[in-house]
């Protein structure tokens, strides 16, 4: 809570005046975050308050003392305890203004409402998933050893030589198959050693497995609470137990206590965690598991960093091959990074460009709520010229921005109640891709955060009527509104407040048009390969020798391929569109020929019938045929990126290129896919019909080319023909696979839009709200020059004119400030183009249809002006 | 600028004035001295007292001196003192004050002959 308070005294020291900040700043925020120790409850919020409060009194007095100089003694302002008494007047005072007029009022606190609720449901959501610290003790000592997975013996190398580590776990999410009454595909985790004593976990029923038990092959296993609950009914007498997975007996031995939370990051969400399997996976080739570390005392995330950069040096003299590029580089440096960064990853740019575009629209309905408070202002001109007349102008001021604090505030309670029901909705539509979403809620920080909000924004709104209301003499004012005549100003001040809102409008929207048309962009070009009748289907296999994998997948591509309809199938480790979203699955090595290397060239192990079924172009040489099958160390097939890299000029067709000891034959060139997602770089990949490091998945996904979609349980009965312990997937068209892989870019474009609309509402009304108001203003001028003949047609049609160049300045500002900025979109839809000449016409044709709306009724008003009822009531 | 041209005093400066009489203080020592004096019921914020320290000591009625503990926090960095024109000022205000009182006390508004009569 101090923490909280104390970042908004300095955000609200922000806006004082530079002279008062550099002089008083520092001393004022020290004293305020001094004055709140060791207070609590409402000592403490009275404390708050009170600091808030003073500041922006301050804060208000002092800007009056630089655009109207020092006052003398008398006028100074009044806080602090002389206060006490007429504090409750001016309250009162206030209320009173605030209940005269509720339309208006509710009109303000509609707006800031929703300003308010927009910025702390995406405030709630940053928090939520960038800010606050994950669920473990001490979480900020929990290190993540950045580039992807690392094989077994580094892991035990790192865990004996870093000193900076006072522990260190590695471990990986699989799936397997949990035999019952059917056969379930459940996640499991292997841990290793130090897993538990990392994460400071208990039991909740039985026992935990020790060290020496998660790296041997005893088989153990402890269950999650939720899976606990949810396959089995929460039975008291599970310990002891057997479950048999992928054919294996495995002994249940406890229960992890219910507030452990797995880090997705490393183990995925598991039902049962089991010791690690390193069968087979000894050699440093073999980069499997995902490590963590936890900081020794005293240790820092520098010190973890050198240490493990001087391991991978060490490394490098043992195997250079496998740690040196070929300019005798590091290949890796095993940057460690916290498990919160590892956690938020690509969250991260697009939720803070929300923020910014939830920020603006804040921004606009300030404007907006602003130039409501300064209409009544003016309207209010004689009665508050005839206070001040009497002395009691700092009072006005005082009252002014107590009004605008009591607006606010409500405001912020709106806030509050629509970032619920936004939060909500954020959970209720995020494509689930997005980190610890399902853990939101509204608390007391963000109840804080909404609070301050709205009292910046009450300043922001409260401060110009309160700074206009001490501008010109008592005396001006009175006769000029006994006159009937209102002040040039407020027009003015109006105006400008719409070019600033259209300004904020216009970037936001022109920002969302980008990247709306960005992703429809994406979705329509060609992915390299022809998705429509294509059906993907996901087969587990189940615990298979890899002699076995490799032979029952044939017989199940067989199968597949003879069902009626079907015109081709094949399979693959993974296929087109499964992994997406910047992540990469499963094998990336090194391609030799003549000395030149690529670096990093993945790789995609399939069957014959692949490329055909996906109706991907083989661009030269031949696609694999049923009898490369077998083959070990078998022929190759690169995409043009690779023959590119690795071939130059040369034609690759029938050279044997290298893979560490392997000598591969290339035998294809197919034209590149998209296989990472639209949004992706094609990168140097190459396809075989066996797995290099020797082994084949028993998890793998069939496409099918068929006139019609194929179902499940046809496939499903086909596929237990020959081989009965598979579990078979939900058939999915590889369209939808494809719609789903930008499901998290739609997501941010659809809030994004939400937000570049209702600021360009906003905007649109207070550009008519100003319009109406001026026609209103002008209206015996009006009247004069249409009783000398002027046509109504041109009056009407200058009131156009006035509301497109009040927007027109804004969109130009908008356009300039987007400009710098542009590059921004590219974070919430990678590879959008920045500036796309559809949207920017697009942005033009909106903002010209929101202005003719906007400006209709006052256009109408000032074309139906009866001359002689104008000059005779004017 | 004579004492007597900066009466009255507002409440709040009368308060700061009060507490320096006895020795330099810094912001946390003046803010805990005026509390000390009027009870919890009314606190005094940082922004304000600053704000009229920087009023006072344009005014010349408080000065300015490095604060003993050069390594502290922005807040106990600087001490605050009475000025010579200070000290007039505040035993100014204090003897002002002093005569409302006695007018308020003549007039049997204090509560003190309240019970009494007026024999």
């Amino acid at each position: 809570m101090s923490t909280v308070a104390a970042l908004v005294y300095r955000i609200l020291l922000l806006l004082s005046p530079p002279g008062f900040r550099r002089e008083c700043g520092g001393a004022a925020q020290a004293l305020f975050e001094r004055s709140l120790i060791g207070r609590s409850g409402r000592e403490l919020m009275r404390r708050v308050l009170r600091g808030w409060w003073g500041l922006m009194q301050v804060t208000a007095a002092e800007w009056e003392e630089q655009f109207f100089g020092v006052p003398n003694a008398k006028r100074q302002w009044r806080g602090g305890v002389a206060m006490s008494i007429s504090k409750m007047t001016t309250l009162r005072q206030a209320v009173r203004s605030v209940v005269r007029s509720p339309a208006l009022s509710l009109g303000v606190i509609g707006l800031l409402g929703l300003g308010v609720g927009a910025t702390v449901t995406v405030l709630s959501v940053v928090d939520g998933v960038l800010i606050r610290s994950l669920p473990y003790p001490e979480s900020d000592r929990i290190l993540l050893v950045d580039e992807g997975a690392h094989s077994w013996p580094d892991f035990i190398d790192w865990r004996e030589t870093v000193p900076a580590f006072q522990v260190m776990a590695a471990g990986s999410g699989y799936s397997v198959i949990l035999a019952g009454d059917v056969l379930q595909d459940i996640p499991v985790a292997r841990v290793s050693g130090g897993f538990f004593e990392l994460f400071d976990l208990e039991a909740r029923v039985g026992r935990l497995p020790t060290d020496e038990e998660l790296e041997s092959d005893v088989p153990v296993g402890v269950l999650s609470h939720p899976a606990w609950e949810r396959r089995w009914g929460a039975d008291p007498d599970i310990v002891g137990r057997t479950v048999t997975l992928n054919g294996q007996p495995v002994e249940v031995i406890g229960v992890l206590s219910a507030d452990f939370v797995p880090p997705q990051a490393i183990t995925g969400t598991p039902d049962i965690i089991l010791p690690i399997d390193q069968d087979g996976n000894l050699t440093r080739h073999d980069r499997s598991y995902t490590v963590l570390g936890r900081l020794a005392e005293g240790a820092t995330i520098a010190q973890a960093r050198a240490g493990l950069r001087s391991r991978a040096e060490a490394f490098a003299t043992i195997e250079p091959d496998l740690y040196l590029d070929s300019d005798g580089a590091l290949r890796r440096t095993f940057p460690p990074v916290t498990l919160q960064e590892a956690t938020s990853g690509d969250a991260r740019p697009p939720l803070l460009i929300l923020l910014t575009g939830a920020g603006l629209l804040l921004l606009v309905a300030i404007g907006n709520a602003a130039s409501l408070l300064l209409a009544r202002g003016e309207a209010r001109q004689g009665e508050l010229a005839v206070r001040r007349a009497l002395g009691g102008g700092p009072s006005i001021r005082h009252q002014l921005l107590t009004e605008a604090t009591l607006l606010s505030l409500a405001g912020g309670a709106l806030g509050l109640l629509a970032a619920m029901a936004g939060v909500r909705l954020v959970q209720a539509f995020e494509p689930g891709d997005l980190p610890r979403v399902e853990a939101l809620a509204i608390d007391l920080r963000v109840t804080a955060m909404a609070t301050a909000l709205a009292l910046l924004a009450g300043l922001l709104v409260g401060v110009i009527p309160a700074v206009r209301s001490g501008r010109s003499s008592p005396a001006t004012t009175l006769r000029r509104a006994e006159a009937g005549a209102r002040g040039r100003h407020a027009g003015t001040a109006g105006r400008w407040l719409v070019v600033a809102e259209a300004t904020l409008a216009s970037l936001l929207l022109v920002g969302s048009l980008t990247v709306v048309e960005g992703l429809r962009g994406l979705l329509s070009s060609d992915p390299g390969f022809d998705p429509a009748n294509v059906w993907t289907v996901s087969i587990n296999m189940g615990q298979l020798s890899d002699e076995e994998s490799s032979t029952t997948g044939e017989q199940i591509r067989a199968t597949l391929s003879d069902m009626p309809g079907v015109n081709a199938a094949g399979a693959g480790r993974t296929v087109p569109f499964q992994v997406v979203g910047g992540s990469r699955c499963c094998w990336v090595g090194e391609l030799e020929y003549n000395g030149v290397e690529v670096d990093r060239i993945w790789i995609h192990p399939v069957t014959p019938g692949y490329f055909e079924a996906l109706g991907i172009t083989v661009a030269a040489g031949r696609s694999f045929r049923d009898e490369d099958h077998t083959t070990t160390n078998g022929p190759i097939i690169l995409n043009q990126t690779a023959a590119r890299e690795v071939f130059g000029d040369q034609d690759p067709i029938g050279r044997i290129a290298r893979f560490g000891e392997q000598p591969l034959e290339v035998i294809g060139v197919i034209e590149d896919v998209n296989h990472w997602g639209a949004d992706q770089d094609v990168e140097a990949e190459f396809y075989g019909t066996h797995d290099p490091f020797g082994g084949w998945a028993s998890n793998l996904t069939f496409v099918m080319r068929a006139e019609s979609a194929p179902s499940t349980t046809a496939i499903a009965a086909a596929v237990a023909d020959v081989a009965p312990q598979a579990i078979v997937s939900d058939v999915m068209s590889m369209e939808s696979r494809m719609s789903d892989s930008l499901s998290r870019q739609r997501f941010y474009s659809m809030i994004l839009s939400i937000f570049a609309g209702f600021s360009l509402v906003l905007a649109m009304s207070g550009l008519g709200g100003t319009l109406l108001y001026d026609a209103r203003q002008r209206r015996h001028e009006l009247g004069v020059r249409m009783a000398l003949g002027a046509p109504a047609t041109r009056m009407a049609r200058g009131v156009l004119v006035r509301g497109l160049l009040t927007v027109g300045t804004g969109a130009v500002l908008g356009l300039l400030a987007y400009w710098p900025l542009r590059r921004f979109t590219e974070t919430v839809a990678p590879g959008v183009n920045a500036v796309d000449v559809s949207a920017l016409a697009g942005f033009g044709g909106l903002l010209f249809v929101a202005v003719l709306l906007a400006s209709w009724v006052p256009a109408r008003l000032v074309a139906a002006t009866d001359p002689a009822k104008a000059l005779r009531d004017g | 600028m004579t004492a007597n041209e900066h009466l009255p005093l507002s409440p709040r400066d009368f308060l700061i004035l009060l507490v320096l009489v006895d020795g330099p203080l810094h912001g946390w020592g003046i803010l805990k001295a005026v509390e000390e004096r009027v009870g919890d019921e009314v606190l005094l914020d940082p922004a304000n007292l600053y704000r009229s320290m920087k009023r006072l000591k344009r005014d010349g009625i408080v000065d300015e001196a490095a604060g003993q503990d050069e390594g502290a926090s922005a807040d106990q960095r600087r001490d605050f003192d009475l000025t010579d024109l200070g000290r007039a000022v505040v035993r100014a205000e204090a003897a002002r004050l002093a005569r409302l009182t006695q007018v308020a006390q003549a007039a049997d508004l204090l509560g003190r002959g309240a019970s009494g009569s007026r024999g």
